[in-house]
């Protein structure tokens, strides 16, 4: 059971927003989709779910087509950063047809939620700041009960403590019941811990697509003096090199090589999942 | 226990696994004890299920732990023993060879070397905490 | 499954216009009824209905504009196919022009009902039998009009009422998808190119009067033959909301979600 998303290409206009992308999705994980602005994530997500057609390529859920197909899409639910929904509708109304849509959708775990959120029900969805539209955005996604959730920057505006009761909630909801997962953000540092597999959108194409840890492994930094680390250099795969005076730190794709003469005085530090993606999604 | 430190150079799941274990040895778990579930892990420290569960994955492969069908994971018997046999025979790689780097790194000579240990382990409170 | 249930969500969408617009109609009524005691023996106090269902079309028309775009996002949003939205309207339609039928007649039968005991103040037939069941009669300037009801003509009236609806609704929904599907240039075009085309045709039948000669009875005979009577009249509105509805399908299938 999965979403495998096969060669798809989309262009708007003159900007080719995905090329040739190639992505499976399997069932009761929780990937993070990283791309920088402008890479490609919205899009895909939107093509995910039917919003917009493909230029080419092939989608399809668990064995059919998911576009134009109501039994599949209802296994789905996308919260994009901009709301479907009609302006002048009800928190509380927007829950009543969610559960009218999804049959599994849990109306009393929405309600306890808006409780621990602190969200007011009785209030029109476009009145609400970002902070709460977020919330009420990851409520729904919580709520709906379908095996793949699509979530578009679900942290968009969340103080510290809302984000860490969205990640506990999320987990218990998980560790309940497995369901596939996707976060789409900005915000790597914090679902760093929270994913299991990764997928790098670069420019449009999938640049890395695998599993965190295994992604983690493959990077490092090492500093030191700017003789020390070129030496050491040599050969490598550097993503990047940063100086300080006479201190220089390089960041290397591949796995330390510390018995080497060169990294006799040399520090070596894991790379954590921000800083590599910033490094391989520089230009 | 423990925050996870996502700056580590060591991956979470080892951290995890360590944790646990500095709990068995100290005897917070003690052993016949349940461990606690991959949902409580997973939410306490908001990490990924799949990574609290290679943690303890990580006890089992070493005999520490056990799984129930049906009821979860339990401390293995004689838990503790093997646990501080195995971090005895990893102190040197993990903690004498920093401290010989970094004394080396100093100019310590390893008479000047012993001397410290020697003072350090003779004043140091019960628990191992520093006195100065 | 997902049809039902956007059927039941685009009649709940357009369900509290549909509430306004009949509630301000009794609400006139009422207010004549209250007015009624205190009016003069030269008062002007009158409600006179000849045809209420020709101010429903175009009530249902400015219905049908506002009927896509919201309930569309909603779908899309919970999972809906283009597909399934586009059975669902067809059903919603026919539900709405259904209840707006029924609601005229039940009005004009009020209405009726009130001239049996306020004769000069309540006057009203239905669109129906003013279009099929009445005599005019020219004498000067003046015209008099004498209307044939029976009582099968309640019924025919929601017939009539209905088709003409459905028909009016089935345009003005083409017209918003139309709108929703152009980008900017487009709207410009369509919406201001419209009223210059019609006033180039005219202008040009006007200069060319042999043409307008022949174009009017042409227009006559067309006229007679789909709408000169009853069952050519629902034949002729029922195959303008197919068409409608087909080219509606046509852009919708591939409507892209913008908000």
């Amino acid at each position: 059971m999965s979403i495998e998303i096969r060669n798809i290409s989309k262009r708007f206009g003159e900007v080719q927003a995905l090329k040739d992308v190639s992505i499976t999705l399997e069932e009761n994980k929780i990937y993070g989709l990283l791309g920088r602005n402008g890479a490609g994530k919205s899009t895909l997500l939107n093509l995910l779910t039917g919003r917009i057609f493909a230029d080419s390529g092939t989608i399809t859920l668990d064995g059919e087509p998911a576009l134009e197909n109501d039994r599949a899409q209802g296994k789905l639910f996308l919260m994009s950063e901009s709301t479907l929904h009609p302006d002048s509708m009800k928190v509380r109304s927007a829950f009543r047809w969610a559960g009218a849509f999804y049959p599994g959708f849990d109306l009393d775990y929405a309600m306890a939620l808006a409780g621990d959120f602190g969200l007011s029900t009785g209030a029109k969805i476009s009145g609400l700041s970002t902070g709460y539209h977020s919330i009420f955005k990851l409520i729904l996604a919580l709520s709906v009960n379908v095996p793949y959730v699509l979530l578009d920057e679900p942290i968009l505006g969340l103080d510290a403590n809302h984000r860490e009761l969205f990640y506990k909630r999320l987990l218990e909801k998980y560790a309940e019941k497995p369901f596939t997962v996707v976060l789409s953000t900005h915000l790597i540092e914090e679902v760093a811990s929270l994913v299991e597999d990764v997928i790098i959108i670069k420019e449009g194409r999938v640049l890395r697509q695998e599993s965190r840890d295994s992604l983690l492994s493959q990077g490092y930094m090492v500093s030191g003096g700017a003789a020390a680390v070129g030496a050491y250099l040599q050969g490598k795969e550097v993503l990047g090199v940063d100086s300080l005076g006479g201190l220089r730190t390089a960041y290397i794709l591949g796995k330390p090589d510390k018995t080497a003469q060169s990294a006799q005085d040399l520090e070596f530090a894991p790379m954590d999942l921000q800083k590599l993606f910033i490094q391989l999604t520089n230009q | 226990m423990l925050k996870v430190d996502m700056n580590s150079e060591k991956p979470i799941f080892m951290q995890i696994a360590e944790a646990l274990e500095d709990a068995i040895l100290s005897g917070a778990l003690p052993e016949g004890g349940q461990l606690p579930s991959i949902t409580e892990l997973s939410v306490q420290y908001t990490i990924n299920p799949a990574t609290a569960l290679k943690g303890i994955n990580r006890l089992v492969d070493q005999g520490a732990a056990f799984k129930k069908r049906g009821v979860g994971m339990f401390v293995a018997e004689g838990a503790r023993a093997q646990l501080r046999r195995q971090r005895q025979g990893e102190f040197s790689r993990r903690y004498v060879a920093a401290i010989v780097a970094e004394a080396r790194r100093l100019g310590l000579s390893k008479e000047e070397l012993m001397e410290l240990v020697a003072l350090e382990f003779d004043s140091a409170g019960k628990d191992g905490t520093h006195v100065d | 499954m997902n049809i039902r249930h956007s059927f039941r969500y685009q009649l709940r969408d357009q369900a509290p216009a549909i509430g306004v617009f009949y509630g301000v109609l009794v609400g006139m009524i009422i207010l004549n009824l209250i007015f009624l005691p205190f009016a003069g023996p030269n008062a002007n106090l009158t409600i006179t209905s000849g045809g209420i269902t020709a101010p429903t079309a175009f009530f249902a028309f400015i219905l049908s504009l506002c009927a896509f775009k919201d309930s569309f996002l909603m779908g899309m949003q919970h999972g809906v196919s283009r597909r399934s939205h586009f059975a669902a309207r067809i059903g919603a339609m026919g539900a709405v022009c259904a209840i707006l039928a029924v609601a005229d007649e039940v009005y004009t039968l009020l209405i009726a009902l009130l001239s049996v005991f306020f004769p000069k103040s309540f006057f009203a037939h239905s669109l129906y039998e003013m279009c099929y069941c009445s005599d005019m009669i020219q004498s000067g300037r003046d015209f008099t009009y004498t209307v044939n009801t029976t009582g099968i003509t309640v019924l025919l009236s929601i017939v009539f009422s209905f088709f003409l609806l459905l028909a009016v609704c089935a345009f003005g929904y083409l017209i918003t998808v139309l709108n929703y599907r152009l980008n900017k240039t487009g709207k410009i075009i369509l919406w201001c190119g419209w009223p210059g085309l019609f006033i180039a045709g005219s202008a040009f039948l006007e200069a060319n009067p042999q043409l307008a000669n022949s174009l009017v009875p042409a227009l006559i005979a067309l006229a007679r033959l789909t709408l000169s009577t009853l069952p050519r009249l629902c034949v002729t509105c029922l195959m303008l909301t197919a068409v409608f509805s087909g080219l509606t399908w046509l852009l919708m299938r591939r409507a892209y979600v913008k908000k």
